[in-house]
């Protein structure tokens, strides 16, 4: 094992050229416990932090040699929490080194890094994130609501149907299509998209695009609805894996006002003939429970399961606690790194 | 101010309802209901008080149950009616009077060779104090299975009757159920005859299946009145083998045709999402709903932790107060 010295460590924020650091040390940690690991590339890594329009939030520990020991890292989300521009960030990736993990007596390096991650990042907004969150592993919740004040804001239930039990069928009038690039009026989609909701990730073009159409790894197709060009909806579907199921077909991002319900059908039903198409054996989404679209989804024939998922935060300030959260905020899967 | 914090005597019931009064204006609790939630639980009583004086200013109370773990006896307990009487709520330093008298109560109570769990469905306040000072976790968001009574049978099916009282055959019927719950509510004869035939304050309908020879296959409790909706016909337990599928299917005719008769808009039941009810509920038209209320626990034996015990308790609306 190797001897940890604490005080010779240096404990910071990425600095452009640590990207190289981080993988090493990244794909070291993750090939050992995961036999079918692919190596994060440059360009994946890049696209994850340094290209996301809403930021990045990385804090390290690094030997003198210029080693990543342990990392502490998030993916930053504009918000808009009660109408007002807010941010969070979802913590992902984080990993210490196997070679060093046993060497230093508890809290550990997760602590060590996350310690740091927090008073740099965490905070009022509109500049600081009001909530950090995740979907961890148990062993990262235990650690976490022991010493970073993690708690639960729920367990992740899915919604999935076999694609020929959906019952949505085409609507007249809508036509819910592929396209290359969402078009610029999904801003205002967005807009009246949020209205009711006092917490949801700001949708826009560039979000939207980083997000699903520029993915170093994964094809997304991009559905809009619209009636005579007027854009009454969207989502962004991909045939894929998730909790631990193959050849799902999921539904990744959904984005309807509450008062389209007509296209909310349309895109269903969009949703139903790709993936009869595509011989998924499943549609699979995730919306909180407390949204509308909770009900919809399964008077639409979706039933709801459980998921090894469940997301946890932690607050940074009074009002917005993990109960608030809960009955609040809205995302889907495409707010998560699980898809 | 100097308090006294101590367990139940009996006699304090006078004072200790008075103090009720004086904490949760607008509610009334009789002797007769105090009498059955603490002095006839077939499981016990798990009371702390704190007195200033003669008065009791504060209560940390739960109702234990009996459960069964790997075919051993153990015990939980749920959390109810925890409270200070408004002039005292600043009577201590901070953390508190309700801190205070909770941490004697899990002193006596909480432990390996004690009660293994403490939980309950606390109003905000109280789980903002708990999780800061208590270590209270979240288990889980609580949902309810919701299905829209319409129109239907309101008469009970054949082969489906109302059973007046329990006797020994729930316990062999609980036996058939339990062997894939990791932790569930030992539902016997004393519990089931307590939690609902002799509860002074709701009616539930306790509907069975009886096979041939007279043995209970299967029962279902059922009340009317107001959970997650207004107006509901509440399956208040479930207890049905999961391979007598007939079984389940004519108790469950037999609880909607009883919301019927009711007048009832819909009915409600609460399993739990790991286990096979949940997806045979939904198959049924019952639509998951979310309900405002937080199952929270306070766990004295490490490997009971909430993962666990949101993946392996069998944990229906039976062990609750909510209805």
């Amino acid at each position: 094992m190797t001897e940890v010295d604490p005080e010779s460590l240096t404990i910071r924020e990425y600095q452009p050229g640590d990207e190289h650091a981080i993988l090493a040390t990244f794909n070291r940690v993750f090939r050992e416990v995961d036999p079918d690991f692919v190596d994060r590339t440059l360009e994946e890594w890049r696209w994850t932090y340094l290209d996301n329009p809403s930021g990045w939030r990385i804090s390290l520990a690094l030997t003198p040699a210029g080693e990543v020991v342990s990392q502490y890292a998030g993916i930053a989300q504009r918000m808009r929490l009660d109408g007002e521009p807010a941010y969070f960030s979802q913590a992902v990736d984080s990993m210490t080194d196997p070679a060093w993990r046993k060497g230093l007596k508890r809290p550990g390096f997760f602590v060590l890094t996350g310690y740091p991650y927090a008073a740099q990042y965490g905070g009022p907004p509109p500049d600081k994130d009001v909530v950090m969150w995740g979907a961890p592993v148990p062993a990262a919740w235990r650690i976490g609501k022991s010493y970073l004040e993690y708690e639960l804001v729920r367990s992740q239930l899915k919604l999935t149907v076999e694609p020929d039990a959906l019952r949505d069928r085409s609507v007249e009038g809508i036509d819910a299509a592929p396209v290359d690039a969402f078009g610029d009026d999904v801003e205002a989609l967005f807009e009246r998209a949020a209205e009711g909701r006092r917490a949801i990730a700001v949708r826009d073009l560039a979000q939207l695009h980083w997000r699903f159409r520029d993915h170093p790894k994964h094809d997304y197709t991009l559905v809009e609805a619209r009636r005579g060009g007027e854009l009454l909806g969207l989502a962004v579907y991909r045939l894929g894996t998730f909790d631990g199921r193959w050849n799902e077909a999921l539904i990744a991002d959904w984005l309807v006002p509450a008062t389209e319900r007509a296209a909310a059908h349309a895109l269903r039903a969009w949703v139903r003939e790709r993936a009869l198409a595509d011989g998924a054996e499943r549609v699979t989404a995730i919306f909180p429970d407390t949204a509308p679209e909770w009900l919809a989804f399964q008077l639409a024939g979706f039933r709801a399961e459980p998921s090894r998922f469940f997301l946890v935060g932690r607050q940074y300030t009074r009002k917005y606690d993990m109960r608030w959260l809960y009955r609040n905020w809205y995302y889907t899967l495409g707010d998560t790194d699980l898809v | 101010m100097a308090y006294d914090i101590r367990p139940y005597r009996p006699g304090d019931e006078t004072a200790l309802l008075k103090a009720f009064h004086l904490a949760f204006p607008g509610r009334t609790r009789s002797l007769q209901e105090w009498r059955w939630a603490f002095d006839q639980n077939p499981a016990g009583r798990r009371l702390f008080l704190a007195f200033h004086g003669e008065d009791v200013v504060a209560q940390y109370a739960a109702i234990p149950i009996r459960m069964r773990f790997r075919g051993a006896e153990k015990t939980f307990a749920q959390i109810v009616d925890s409270m200070v009487v408004p002039e005292h709520r600043r009577g201590l330093k901070r953390p508190g009077l309700f801190v205070e008298t909770a941490r004697a109560f899990f002193e006596e109570y909480g432990g390996p060779d004690a009660d293994w769990v403490h939980y309950g469905w606390p109003v905000e306040t109280a789980w903002r104090i708990g999780k800061r000072f208590l270590h209270y976790v979240t288990v889980r968001a609580q949902n309810g299975l919701v299905h829209e009574l319409g129109d239907g049978d309101t008469a009970l099916p054949a082969g489906v009757e109302v059973l007046p009282r329990f006797d020994e055959q729930v316990s062999w019927l609980y036996d058939r159920c339990c062997g894939s719950w990791g932790i569930s509510a030992i539902r016997d004869e004393a519990f089931m005859n307590w939690r609902f035939v002799d509860h002074p304050l709701h009616h539930y309908t306790a509907l069975g299946v009886r096979d041939a020879n007279g043995v209970l296959r299967g029962t279902v409790i059922v009340r009317h009145g107001d959970w997650v909706a207004p107006n509901m016909a509440i399956i208040a337990d479930w207890l049905v083998p999961e391979n007598e599928p007939e079984v389940a299917e004519a108790l469950l005719r037999g609880a909607l045709a009883l919301g019927r008769s009711w007048g009832a808009s819909a009915s409600v039941i609460c399993v739990p999402e790991w286990s096979s009810w949940f997806l045979w509920f939904q198959a049924r038209r019952f639509l998951v709903w979310d309900s405002d209320y937080f199952l929270v626990s306070r766990n004295f034996v490490k490997f009971l932790d909430d993962l666990w015990l949101r993946d392996h308790w069998w944990l229906g609306l039976a062990e609750s107060d909510l209805v």
